[in-house]
């Protein structure tokens, strides 16, 4: 009966789910874009700035103490400079959240279902979202685990391939025909955004430092499941071929035949949606908590209902999947000043204390 | 929300206002004498009433609460044998308790105690001992190996069953009255040492925090107990078998027993106790273990069979292999309605075979089994009511959630497998997986007396699978599940 706290083994998977997404489908296409030969040594390569991101995360916890980082924010920055940042995070973590749902229902709509709208598979995305995140960070975190398991499921679905891989659609060159490396770079860094909100589960975790590892677990499984998905997709289709599928992973699952039942692509995309909610459900917990410490005295779950609905209405704005990728363009810079501006104001805020303590 | 709460609060108000009065409690309060007693059992013509003019003693009982040999032996002979002078002497016996006021005797009567009017005062003897059902073989929990005795609907008898199995001090037993006007004997059964004292006072302060004026068996009880009185799931599991109750008991939960039920309340319950039965604890370990995940995939089965042929006939055509989907289409093409009527046709079909099959005589009973299953099996499908394959779906979905040993949960997955069709009816295989997100989500927030109602899954308790997921043998049982919070954690250890 004792109040809850979230197990670290349950931050570890929450990172993990809320890192991946509709962003798996697409990510063996971009790294190929991208990088062109062998792309997905720079989804290792790009593993190392996010590893040192999460150890700046992680130091604001140790130096903090296990503070919140509204806590830390409030005690050395004044609060006439903090309301501008809250409404600026606030407001770009709610978009990324919306966002996530409106590219997951997008590209729903493409391949399923064309003639439904997708606002009323938004708004029923929308409801399941909303239903999640009110349950709370503990609860979501225990809905996750069930999620995570399901999902996981589809794993050894991607061994059936490894006989269709070959190794000569592979080349002996890094990085050839690619795009753009600084580009790609930046894309690839999105894909693994989702770690930088552990930031705000400081209060809710266990206590002790214990649990700041698994953030890195949940990161190592997110890299391990990417590497897996792209370098199959590299051996089975290959990097020329690549840049022109759009959805590279349901087109592998496509080929798979069961006796009973085939073409289970869509199917598969459909229980993604079980990690669409954790994801966009994780951004808007986020953004719910970063405005309700700019009006505390409303209740938290009617924070969340406005954010919901104001984002709703600009969902409506973007009409095509390029439009919401070109959003998503965008909301990556936001996502990477929370990711390193965040933790480095915190790390200045607790200088400011720090040198206030020693004054006095 | 809040409208919602205003308005439940504006209804209890005026039922508040309408019950000032408790019903079950005697109205009189003037002095103790037999014309009050006989004047607050006015109309009651099973109320027997004894004169013994010799000793100007008059006896009031009910006969049918009363153990006759009792009566006879402790309170008739010796009365009929004394004198006047001897009354004094007689009521100084034990089994003579002075009564005090005309609520009290009008309880003590109820209860099946015996009232006596003598000029000295007002005495109750307890002969409490009306007719009572024989230890039988429990309807609902049928047992293969093991114990077959089963709870009945008294409640001396079903402690008696508890005592006999756990002879222990340890095992210490609570007692609360429910109901104003049934007065049901509750008793809330605990191991001192083992169960977590947390859960014993909250318990204790639920049930006697219950406002309710008849409570008439032990599942009724765990609706007014429960956590989340609205959720669709059973938050409390309930059992029949005293051998099911004992081992909870020892893995450190509360037992609770109401008299005039054959079910046992245990608290905490997890999700996954829905699953398993005594039967795998008798059975060699890789054999229960078999048993319990084929309950699991049952459940599986009974949520999605149907859902997904709605899913998939609907709108996924392109899932279905060449050679299945000639058939198919060829079954279909007969029956006039869309997959989703077709399926809600048939669910309802076996859902009202079920529902008549269950409260018929057995004989009937069969006949309508019989019956049905020609309707559902051939002339339905002749008839181009339905596909062929539905029938095999819909079937395999019955059969399936009857796999579920827990009646009141196979219900209510009964209950979900409707949600998740009209779901995948409207929306395909992404109503379903909404479905199945918002079945997980609702589970997660779910808690049983506090403690969460999917452990070991959520939260993650890894050393509990083993008697969870699957029966491991014996030798691995080392720690009580983690769902208890015991203080004594070690299952073969009991602390000084």
């Amino acid at each position: 009966m004792s109040h809850e706290k979230l197990h670290r083994f349950h931050i570890a998977l929450l990172i993990f789910n809320t890192q991946t997404g509709v962003v798996l489908f697409i990510l063996p296409r971009t790294v190929a874009t991208y990088f062109g030969t062998n792309g997905w040594i720079a989804l290792i390569l790009m593993f190392i700035p996010i590893t040192l991101n999460i150890v700046l995360i992680t130091s604001v916890y140790r130096l903090g103490r296990g503070a919140s980082i509204f806590t830390i924010l409030k005690s050395g920055i004044p609060r006439f400079l903090l309301i501008p940042i809250y409404l600026v995070i606030g407001s770009a973590l709610a978009m990324v959240g919306c966002m996530v749902i409106k590219q997951y229902v997008m590209i729903y709509q493409l391949l399923i279902f064309p003639q439904t709208s997708d606002i009323i598979m938004k708004l029923v995305v929308d409801i399941l979202v909303f239903l999640l995140v009110t349950k709370g960070i503990y609860n979501m975190s225990k809905a996750n685990l069930f999620f995570v398991f399901l999902l996981i499921t589809m794993v050894p679905l991607s061994f059936i391939f490894m006989r269709d891989f070959d190794l000569t659609r592979m080349s002996p060159f890094i990085f050839k025909e690619g795009k753009g490396f600084a580009q790609g770079s930046i894309k690839v860094f999105g894909a693994y955004m989702g770690y930088e909100l552990s930031i705000f589960l400081f209060p809710y975790a266990e206590k002790g430092k214990k649990w700041l590892k698994y953030i890195h677990l949940g990161n190592s499984l997110t890299i391990f499941i990417y590497l897996m998905v792209t370098v199959i997709c590299y051996g089975f289709f290959n990097y020329r071929e690549l840049p022109h599928l759009s959805f590279p992973l349901l087109d592998m699952f496509g080929y798979l035949h069961f006796p009973f039942v085939e073409r289970v692509q869509n199917f598969l995309y459909s229980f993604f949606l079980l990690s669409i909610i954790i994801t966009s459900g994780m951004y808007y917990w986020s953004s719910q908590a970063v405005f309700t410490e700019l009006i505390p005295r409303l209740p938290w779950k009617w924070v969340l209902f406005l954010v919901m609905a104001s984002t709703f209405f600009v969902s409506n704005i973007p009409k095509s999947l390029i439009e919401v990728e070109k959003w998503f363009g965008v909301l990556i810079y936001f996502q990477l000043g929370v990711a390193i501006g965040l933790p480095l104001l915190a790390l200045v805020a607790l200088l400011v204390q720090k040198g206030r303590n020693n004054h006095a | 929300m809040s409208i919602f709460k205003k308005i439940t609060q504006m209804f209890s108000a005026s039922k508040n206002q309408q019950e000032q009065a408790p019903q079950g409690t005697p109205q009189t309060s003037g002095p103790l004498t037999l014309d009050s007693i006989l004047q607050e059992f006015k109309d009651c013509s099973d109320l027997t009433r004894y004169s013994i003019p010799q000793l100007e003693a008059e006896l009031l009982y009910f006969e049918h609460q009363v153990n006759l040999q009792i009566y006879e032996r402790d309170v008739l002979r010796p009365l009929l044998n004394i004198r006047k002078e001897e009354l004094d002497d007689l009521l100084r016996q034990s089994q003579f308790v002075a009564a005090s006021n005309p609520a009290g005797t009008v309880n003590g009567i109820l209860k099946g105690e015996i009232a006596l009017f003598i000029p000295q005062g007002v005495y109750l003897i307890d002969a409490y001992g009306p007719e009572k059902r024989t230890i039988e073989q429990s309807q609902s929990e049928s047992a293969i190996n093991g114990p077959h005795d089963a709870f009945n609907e008294t409640l001396d008898t079903n402690l008696s069953l508890i005592r006999q199995k756990f002879k222990s001090n340890r095992l210490k037993v609570r007692q609360f009255q429910v109901g104003e006007l049934t007065k049901t004997k509750v008793c809330l059964l605990y191991i001192d040492g083992v169960a977590s004292m947390e859960y014993v006072d909250e318990m204790a302060r639920r049930i006697e925090a219950i406002e309710f004026n008849s409570l008439y068996d032990a599942t009724m009880l765990t609706q007014m107990i429960e956590d989340f009185p609205n959720s669709l799931f059973p938050l409390f599991q309930t059992s029949e078998r005293p051998d099911i109750t004992i081992s909870k008991l020892s893995e450190g939960k509360i037992i609770v027993i109401a008299d005039q039920s054959p079910s046992a309340i245990i608290a905490p319950s997890s999700f996954f106790e829905f699953f398993t039965t005594p039967d795998d604890y008798y059975n060699r370990w890789a054999v229960g273990t078999a048993l319990r995940l084929l309950r699991y995939l049952a459940f599986l089965i009974t949520i999605s069979m149907t859902s997904l042929y709605v899913a998939i006939t609907t709108y996924h055509y392109e899932m279905i292999p060449e050679n299945l989907l000639v058939s198919l289409t060829e079954s279909r093409s007969r029956v006039p309605f869309p997959p989703i009527i077709e399926a809600l046709l048939m669910e309802t079909t076996i859902e009202m075979l079920r529902e008549a099959g269950a409260r018929l005589p057995t004989k009937i009973g069969q006949t309508i089994g019989i019956v049905g299953g020609i309707v559902i099996g051939t002339a339905a499908v002749e008839a181009g009511f339905t596909s062929n394959i539905l029938i095999i779906s819909v079937a395999m979905s019955a059969i399936a959630s009857f796999v579920v040993p827990s009646y009141i949960m196979s219900g209510s997955i009964r209950l979900i497998r409707f949600g998740l069709i009209i779901l995948s009816g409207m929306l395909g295989n992404f109503g379903f997986v909404t479905g199945i997100a918002l079945m997980i989500i609702h589970l997660s927030k779910l808690t049983s007396l506090g403690a969460p109602y999917t452990i070991p899954a959520a939260p993650i308790r890894p050393v509990d699978w083993k008697d969870i997921f699957i029966r491991g043998p014996f030798w691995s049982f080392s720690q009580r599940p983690s769902q208890s919070a015991s203080p004594n954690k070690n299952i073969n250890k009991m602390k000084k």
